[in-house]
């Protein structure tokens, strides 16, 4: 992942309570156009906009990405620094809400589950497609849905990386009539509605791929949502402007969303601080500066969802365990060895979340509850070395992608595996080579940096159920619970017990130490409402409900 | 006539040696001529002496973090302020000496070892062999030198070592074109042809002969190639191929963390920055110094 | 003399042949593989053989190199891989960046180490020859990239400022554009002036050894006259090499400005094409660089050559 990825990568959002509250009021307010509520000049505190202000039309706003994105096919393509673009241009059935916690309709206006295979999509009517060649404005219809998806699914390895979601597991797509869309899955298959609902399952129109193909280019994004593209000077800028015909009557406010590229976190700083950005999320180190600086700026904080990982390493039918760290009482050490609010306190100033189990602490009601955490117990972790035979400890080495991040938090790594007698290199790797290394299973230790996603599948099966490849775990029993819970749709208590049963295996079973996840903050302009932090994935979407208070 | 006698005499002096052999000799004059230089020296002469004496200097473990103590200013116990793991700022840079002397030498002795063979053999020799490595000379100087070396450490991989491989790779084509020419001139001299006609052969030619008269580029050649070598490092350092943590190399102290926590813990990056632009300073003006001092001397007319 | 350029100008040819061969090797040389890259993005791994394959990259070498060397004959500089544009259209919108920071630094290098290493030779080894000196030497042992971060991170601190960050075209908006060039083209030109400082100052002071300076004096010449029109006018033909040398380093040693002050130029588009193995494009910028300067070398000899007729070449 190069940095550009990381910063992409690391947020995901998760607005306070009260701050969704407001912004779903404001939203809502927003959407009945004609209600006039508001009152003039209201007195706001840091970081609550007034649910009673009217949305104003209007505006341009700036925010910043760490680097271009690569390309703009939202069924090719996996980095956030696409994903901001995409949500703002293209649409998708459903849309995870703010708060990363529930799915809401987008180009669905509903939908059903009459049992444990099928979903109906009953689609908004009256949509249309930008007005743009070769699709010039035509209606949305339940076939463009049908052709998307498939398009998405399409067995290209390497090439629609999104494939995964969807391939082998829907057994048909029924365009019922013109708006309505029916799905019927081989077996029950419960990540099915976070993946309808992802980013990167986006509805694109048939037209555009018989004239491009691969809608790699900025140009060929033309779609349903509030944004079209205005301009893209690649490396600099990308611009999208409001679209007039968008479905959701009044939105967006905004008549351009600027994004400009900037690789470097210090000039982030420097260029909110002087104005040039309306909003941006900070550097851990810059914070009290940026707070002092300007204090009539609004704050968000969030969480990422993240998490930062410690590996041993893995092994399959192919690859053997690699000793020392095939003896589980090693492992076992090296997790009680680790101390996990250092690396917070360290590389981040103090702000970042532990994380207990696989799945990111955010990630309710999947993630394991604090009271399951495995703490720092040095005694303990000595004794176990004791045990495994290895009382005066062992050399070996961590590696690490090439990042400042995931080289500090190596750093400390090393102080906190020192104290029981595991002396440690430290070998960064450029990213290109990191994933050669690590996909051939050839190291000792790994720092490494994960994504994850709303989907909690998403933080066990790439590493422990049996299609994983980049690091894969032997143990079959896991890789069959994993499959299992898969397939458990709707008894979302039983979900949850059979994740936290996975969960607890792995804690036992010790193959990596999950660390910690980032805590950001968005410092925004005070006439900004409605803002999510930047980086997370529907930054672009969320961008139709931004507007200007002057 | 006049001039190809008084070089003759230059080329004896040298040959046959004199009161005070000139490599000592410079430094006499160093020190009563060149005030700049002489500062220069000073300044390395710290540098060295910081390299060898750290274990003495410092009370600090330079590599082991003390995360208590992480982000304090300077003090009484800590005279230039801890960085982020708590480590001991002064006690680092100390101990940087050693790696900066490490590569800087390090990379100087290989390449301009391989640039005097290459320099000297084709500048003698001449001809096809010449026309030929000239090329290959030619292609290595069409690429950038920062490219060379970013590409050499995406192959090699990260280690100190690696880091001498890629930066002496970059200095030895232009230090080997620099020494051809020294070369080529001394080659016109006329004791050259008067050992060939004796019958000395190629070797002892290029050995006793080419070798002591050309000394003078290569001195200087190395001089300045150490200060570039060690702003190299730092520039490496920068785009993250560096020497890895948590060695204290100065190049990786000023890129990464110390600009990070820049308005946070200044001393993290300033003192380092200081330690590296004195270093630089130092053996610019010492390699200055010494080419204003051996060049006139020893040149011949081309 | 004609005899001379000729056989330059039929030199290079060879020359490009070891760089294309060069480029071409060399980046395939580095471990780690594109399709490895582009499949590593999500946790699934998929079969990095068929990306292989669609790319292209399972044919021998020889089989590539020969397309690729026949597609560059032919104006064709590859298609990167990741972006899906031409590289000429990646460079075409590149170049002009590098090419203007690279004109302003040797603008503000020679404006700052020509002056000094003309007064510092008339003044030798006086006060101000040593604070020149020291001046231009200092300039190049202070790492760029610190000055600059210390220049843009401190007026943000303490003033509030910033200097505009947003690329314009030169042509588009003038005055933008040098706002933005005008930091990272001083920082780098200190850097430069050094080494010109220093053989500006270095032919000075021999020609002013010279017998037709004594003459020129003995005439009774103001020292001005006698500077400018005899002495500056020799003493300038190795800086032109030396200027010469430096473009070369120019073109690969703007990446660092180009990270802190965000251009987006070739530099820049180097670095990210290597560290995502992007084979064309680090070949298509390589070549480019490459051949420019070869041909900047080419023209330099030559100038020397006919600036100065006493210069002869073997």
């Amino acid at each position: 992942m190069s940095e550009s990825e990381y910063w992409a990568s690391i947020m995901r959002r998760r607005l306070s309570r009260r701050t969704l509250m407001q912004a779903g009021l404001a939203t809502g307010i927003g959407l009945w156009a004609g209600s006039a509520l508001g009152c003039g000049g209201s007195q706001e505190t840091k970081g609550e906009p007034t649910p009673s202000n009217q949305p104003k039309q209007g505006g341009t706003v700036t925010v910043r990405a760490d680097a271009d994105a690569r390309g703009f096919d939202p069924h090719l393509e996996t980095q956030t620094q696409a994903s901001i673009h995409i949500t703002k241009i293209y649409s998708g059935l459903m849309i995870w809400n703010r708060d990363s916690t529930e799915l809401v309709p987008d180009l669905a206006q509903s939908y059903e589950q009459p049992d444990e295979v099928t979903y109906i999509f009953k689609l908004n009517q009256g949509v249309k497609w930008h007005n743009i060649p070769p699709v010039n404005g035509r209606e949305l219809t339940a076939e463009d849905v049908k052709f998307s998806i498939e398009r998405m699914s399409t067995n290209q390895p390497g090439k629609f990386q999104h494939a995964y979601y969807f391939l082998g597991r829907i057994a048909k797509i029924d365009a019922v009539d013109k708006y309505t869309v029916r799905f019927t899955m081989n077996k029950p298959y419960a990540p099915f509605m976070a993946y309808i609902g992802s980013p990167w399952s986006k509805i694109v129109a048939r037209e555009a791929v018989d004239k491009w193909g691969e809608l790699t280019k900025s140009e060929t994004m033309i779609g349903t949502g509030g944004f079209m593209l205005k301009s893209h000077t690649p490396n600099v800028e990308l611009v999208v402007k409001r679209n007039p015909d968008y479905f959701k009557k009044g939105l967006p406010y905004l008549d351009e969303h600027v994004t400009r590229f900037i690789a470097d976190p210090s000039t982030v700083t420097t260029m909110l601080l002087g104005g040039e950005l309306d909003y941006a999320t900070i550097d851990s180190v810059d914070i009290e500066r940026v707070k002092k600086a300007k204090p009539d700026y609004q704050i968000i904080e969030g969480v990422s969802t993240n998490p930062f990982i410690f590996r041993t390493p893995p092994y399959d039918d192919k690859i053997p365990q690699k000793a020392p760290f095939d003896n589980k009482k090693v492992r076992q050490a090296i997790l009680r060895a680790i101390n996990k609010q250092e690396y917070i306190d360290v590389v981040y100033g103090g702000r970042g979340v532990q994380c207990v189990g696989m799945i990111a602490p955010d990630r309710q009601p999947w993630a394991l509850p604090e009271s399951d955490q495995i703490k720092q117990d040095i005694p303990k972790a000595k004794q176990l070395m004791a045990e495994a035979g290895f009382p005066n400890g062992f050399k070996t080495d961590i590696i690490c992608p090439n990042m400042w991040y995931t080289v500090d938090c190596s750093q400390v790594a090393k102080g906190q595996l020192a104290k029981i007698g595991i002396d440690a290199e430290i070998k960064p790797i450029e990213v290109a080579q990191y994933y050669n290394v690590v996909y051939a299973y050839n190291y000792n230790l790994n720092m490494h940096n994960m994504t994850g996603s709303e989907e909690p599948t998403d933080y066990l099966a790439p590493y422990y159920g049996s299609a994983a490849t980049f690091y894969r775990w032997g143990n079959k029993e896991l890789q069959q619970k994993i499959a299992e819970q898969e397939g458990i749709v709707l008894d979302k208590e039983k979900r949850i017990k059979a994740i936290q049963e996975i969960e607890h295996m792995i804690q036992d079973e010790a193959p990596m130490a999950p660390l910690f996840v980032v805590k950001y903050s968005t410092f925004g302009k005070p006439s900004l409402r409605n803002f999510l932090p930047v980086w997370n994935n529907y930054q672009g979407y969320y961008a139709t409900e931004l507007w200007l208070s002057e | 006539m006049a001039e190809q006698v008084a070089t003759l005499a230059a080329a004896e002096k040298v040959s046959l040696g004199r009161q005070l052999p000139w490599y000592v000799d410079v430094w006499v004059r160093l020190w009563k001529e060149k005030p700049l230089g002489t500062f220069g020296g000073i300044l390395i002469l710290l540098v060295m002496l910081a390299a060898l004496l750290a274990p003495v200097v410092t009370q600090y473990d330079p590599i082991v973090n003390d995360i208590p103590q992480k982000l304090k200013p300077p003090d009484a116990h800590h005279w230039l302020g801890t960085d982020n793991f708590g480590r001991d700022m002064f006690s680092r840079i100390v101990w940087g000496a050693r790696i900066s002397l490490y590569i800087g030498f390090g990379a100087v002795a290989l390449g301009t070892t391989c640039a005097v063979i290459i320099g000297i053999v084709t500048g003698y020799y001449g001809g096809l062999l010449d026309s030929i490595v000239q090329r290959f000379v030619d292609a290595i100087m069409a690429f950038p030198w920062l490219i060379i070396m970013l590409t050499i450490m995406a192959v090699l991989g990260p280690g100190m070592n690696n880091v001498i491989i890629a930066l002496s790779v970059g200095m030895l084509a232009g230090n080997s074109r620099i020494i051809r020419g020294a070369t080529m001139s001394v080659k016109a001299n006329l004791y050259v042809e008067a050992a060939r006609c004796i019958g000395a052969g190629d070797l002892r030619i290029l050995l006793h002969y080419m070798l002591p008269n050309v000394m003078a580029p290569i001195i200087i050649v190395a001089t300045l190639g150490l200060g570039g070598a060690i702003m190299a490092e730092a520039s490496l350092s920068f785009l993250g191929y560096g020497v890895p943590p948590p060695a204290p190399s100065w190049g990786g102290m000023l890129s990464g963390s110390g600009r990070r926590y820049m308005l946070v813990a200044p001393w993290m990056a300033v003192f380092p920055g200081i330690a590296l632009s004195m270093a630089i300073f130092g053996f610019n003006m010492l390699g200055d110094a010494l080419r204003d001092l051996l060049d006139p001397r020893l040149r011949s007319n081309g | 003399m004609t005899q001379y350029v000729i056989r330059r100008v039929l030199l290079i040819f060879p020359t490009l042949l070891i760089v294309t061969l060069a480029v071409f090797s060399v980046v395939r040389l580095i471990p780690g593989d594109v399709a490895t890259l582009m499949v590593s993005e999500q946790g699934y791994g998929a079969d990095v053989e068929a990306v292989k394959h669609m790319l292209g990259l399972d044919k021998p070498w020889h089989e590539q190199y020969i397309k690729y060397m026949s597609n560059v004959l032919r104006g064709d500089l590859g298609t990167s891989l990741w972006s899906k544009r031409a590289v000429t259209e990646e460079l075409s919108l590149r170049v002009p960046v590098s090419v203007e920071l690279g004109i302003l630094a040797i603008g503000v290098s020679l404006c700052i180490a020509i002056p000094i290493g003309v007064a510092s030779a008339i003044r030798q080894d006086t006060w101000p020859d040593y604070l020149g000196r020291s001046l231009a030497i200092g300039g190049l042992s202070i790492p760029g990239f610190w000055i600059a971060t210390i220049i843009l991170v401190l007026p943000a601190a303490y003033f509030n400022w910033s200097p505009p960050m947003k690329y314009q075209p030169f042509l588009k908006d003038p005055l933008a554009n040098l706002q933005l060039f005008i930091l990272p083209a001083v920082i780098m030109g200190i850097a430069m002036s050094a080494s010109v400082m220093r053989m500006t100052r270095a032919m000075m002071l021999e020609v002013l050894r010279q017998d037709y300076i004594r003459t020129a004096w003995a005439k009774g010449m103001r020292e001005r006259a006698v500077i400018v029109r005899h002495a500056l006018k020799n003493a300038m033909i190795p800086v032109v090499t030396i200027l010469g040398m430096q473009l070369s380093l120019l073109l690969g040693g703007t990446v660092i400005m180009e990270s802190i002050f965000n251009l987006p130029g070739m530099g820049r588009l180097l670095i990210d094409a290597i560290n995502w193995r992007d084979y064309p494009v680090v070949q298509g910028v390589n070549l480019v660089i490459a051949t420019a300067i070869v041909c900047m070398n080419l023209l330099v000899d030559v100038t020397y050559t006919y600036l100065d007729p006493r210069i002869r070449y073997r």
